[in-house]
């Protein structure tokens, strides 16, 4: 879980001073509840991020995640453990100034318009000459300009989670914490979110991402983690997660034991084929009497990745 | 702390409220009612009236401007922001206070030119009204954040109906009991029109109460959203 192959406290290249990531973590846990109702909703994570990396969160619905991006941004104090925005604790106005949150569900003061909103937020960054030059500047790295004028109150799910991501530009950001920032928009915005926040991570910007949209997340991030009951329960580079090739059969019949290795889907089979050649994949169906009809070799899914490891018995619940 | 940046924005959005919202309408409407019973009345003692719109407006504001759901939840997004908790109570504060001290200035003004109150009278008159609007917005604020608009309405009607009775006065009218002496006690513990029509006479026990409310609302408004952390 540490995460530390990448700029985490390092030493800067061709130099001796010490290199501060941009966001690290270590065993950090959040509870809620006491006695019989008391839930653990993070219980140990650590992670690091590098400068210009996108980390991805993945997990069920109440995995934690949302508990986990909120104590990173020091809007909820972890009860064990450790983070450093940048170097600073989390709920100080330095580590805000480079970190910034979009949160899943984000409320905005009643009777501002989004332009007002963002010049409000805006005060906490720049002083009065620059507010409107710094919201403008939002408006237009968010894509916000065409609802500018509007409230930001009845805006739809999906404007406002542009304005969330809108305001957690303000400044000069470094570490980005989006808490499904992409559900709801529409492919066009999401396509236009997404590039943005590659760009920003181009840039140099750390961004760890929450989301359920796994295609996006496959797209985006460097590293992906899968959290479970508030465990982070697999975590790799997403390269190393997609090289693998998976074998799909078609059965005739579906049989009544599944085989050891082989998962069921809503037509049949697969297995992972890893180094082997597809002929020896089929042959081992064959071998096992499995009653092939079909069969097609994919790349492995984030999706696989992620049921796969929350599926698993063996890891914790 | 507090910046200048930051303070214009709070007072933008007091102003957006205002706007957009029935703070305005009300606002208006008790500076009409108010000035105008004043002039007919032929009132010449303006820290009373002054010090009443000054609270009355301040807790108006405290109301529209930082007791509703969404105005608290919205505070979550501001602290997020490179600004500390006590920074964010000090500038709604001082927008709050602002509020209720123009209306209460607005009200001297209109008394000043009917040729109601001389100088001094207006002066005084003038100090009532934002001392007490500075401690409606801090004794609002902290009912804002600690109860939401239930306790900002509560402290409203206590001191519309109740706060203009002094508690020597109250201790005598009401029967000994746990009434009279949690009645005394609330009278003398809160913001209340009986002490603060003082202001303008500059009694020092007044203004060291209106003092502790606005300096002491903000404080425990600065640790309520603080707390939200933990």
């Amino acid at each position: 879980m540490g995460g530390r192959r990448r700029g985490g406290g390092g030493v800067a290249p061709g130099g001796t001073a010490p290199v501060t990531a941009p966001l690290e973590a270590r065993d950090v846990v959040r509870r809620f509840g006491r006695g019989r109702w008391r839930v653990v909703a993070v219980a140990g994570v650590s992670l690091t991020l590098a400068p210009g990396e996108i980390v991805g969160v993945v997990g069920a619905n109440g995995a934690g995640k949302t508990t986990l991006l909120r104590v990173l941004a020091g809007l909820l104090d972890p009860h064990h453990g450790t983070v450093r925005i940048a170097g600073h604790p989390p709920a100080t106005p330095a580590a805000h100034r480079v970190l910034g949150f979009a949160p899943d569900a984000p409320a905005f003061p009643p009777g501002l318009t989004v332009a007002e909103v963002l010049r409000t937020l805006a005060a906490f960054h720049a002083g009065r000459a620059g507010v409107r030059a710094a919201a403008e500047r939002a408006i237009r790295l968010a894509g916000l300009d065409e609802v500018a004028g509007h409230l930001a109150a009845t805006l739809s799910a999906g404007w406002r989670r542009r304005l969330a991501l809108g305001q957690a530009m303000l400044g000069a950001r470094r570490v980005l914490l989006l808490d499904e920032t992409l559900a709801g928009l529409d492919p066009v915005a999401r396509r236009a979110v997404c590039e943005q926040l590659a760009a920003l991570a181009a840039d140099g910007a750390a961004v760890l991402l929450s989301s359920h949209d796994l295609a996006a997340v496959e797209r985006l991030a460097a590293r992906v983690l899968v959290l479970r009951a508030g465990t982070v329960v697999r975590e790799a580079r997403t390269s190393e997660l997609l090289g693998e090739r998976v074998l799909e059969v078609t059965l005739d019949r579906r049989p009544a034991i599944t085989p050891a290795g082989f998962r069921r889907t809503a037509r049949g089979l697969e297995l992972d084929v890893g180094e082997e050649t597809v002929e020896a994949a089929l042959a081992r169906c064959r071998a096992l009497g499995v009653p092939v009809r079909g069969s097609r070799v994919r790349l492995r899914t984030l999706e696989d990745v992620v049921v796969e490891a929350l599926g698993d018995p063996a890891l914790p619940r | 702390m507090i910046t200048t940046a930051h303070l214009t924005a709070e007072v933008h959005l007091v102003l957006c409220r205002a706007r957009r919202t029935r703070l305005g309408l009300w606002t208006l409407a008790l500076l009409a009612a108010t000035t105008a019973l004043a002039i007919h009345a032929g009132v010449a003692d303006a820290g009373r009236t002054a010090s009443r719109l000054g609270l009355l407006a301040g807790l108006m504001g405290a109301g529209f401007c930082a007791a509703s759901d969404a105005d608290r939840a919205a505070l979550d997004l501001a602290r997020a922001h490179p600004v500390t908790a006590l920074a964010l109570a000090s500038g709604r504060w001082a927008a709050l206070a602002l509020l209720g001290a123009t209306v209460a200035s607005l009200h001297v003004a209109v008394l000043g030119f009917t040729g109601a109150l001389g100088p001094g009278a207006a002066a005084a008159g003038l100090a009532a009204g934002v001392g007490a609007a500075g401690a409606a917005a801090g004794a609002g604020l902290c009912a804002a954040w600690l109860g939401g608009n239930a306790l900002v309405g509560g402290l409203f009607a206590y001191v519309v109906l109740a706060s203009g009775v002094p508690p020597d006065v109250w201790v005598i009218i009401v029967r000994p009991g746990v009434l009279r002496t949690a009645g005394a006690v609330v009278l003398e513990f809160l913001p209340g029109l009986w002490r603060y029509r003082e202001l303008a006479a500059g009694d020092l026990g007044a203004w060291c109460h209106a003092g502790a409310w606005a300096g002491g609302g903000v404080a425990v408004a600065a640790w309520l959203l603080a707390g939200r952390r933990r």
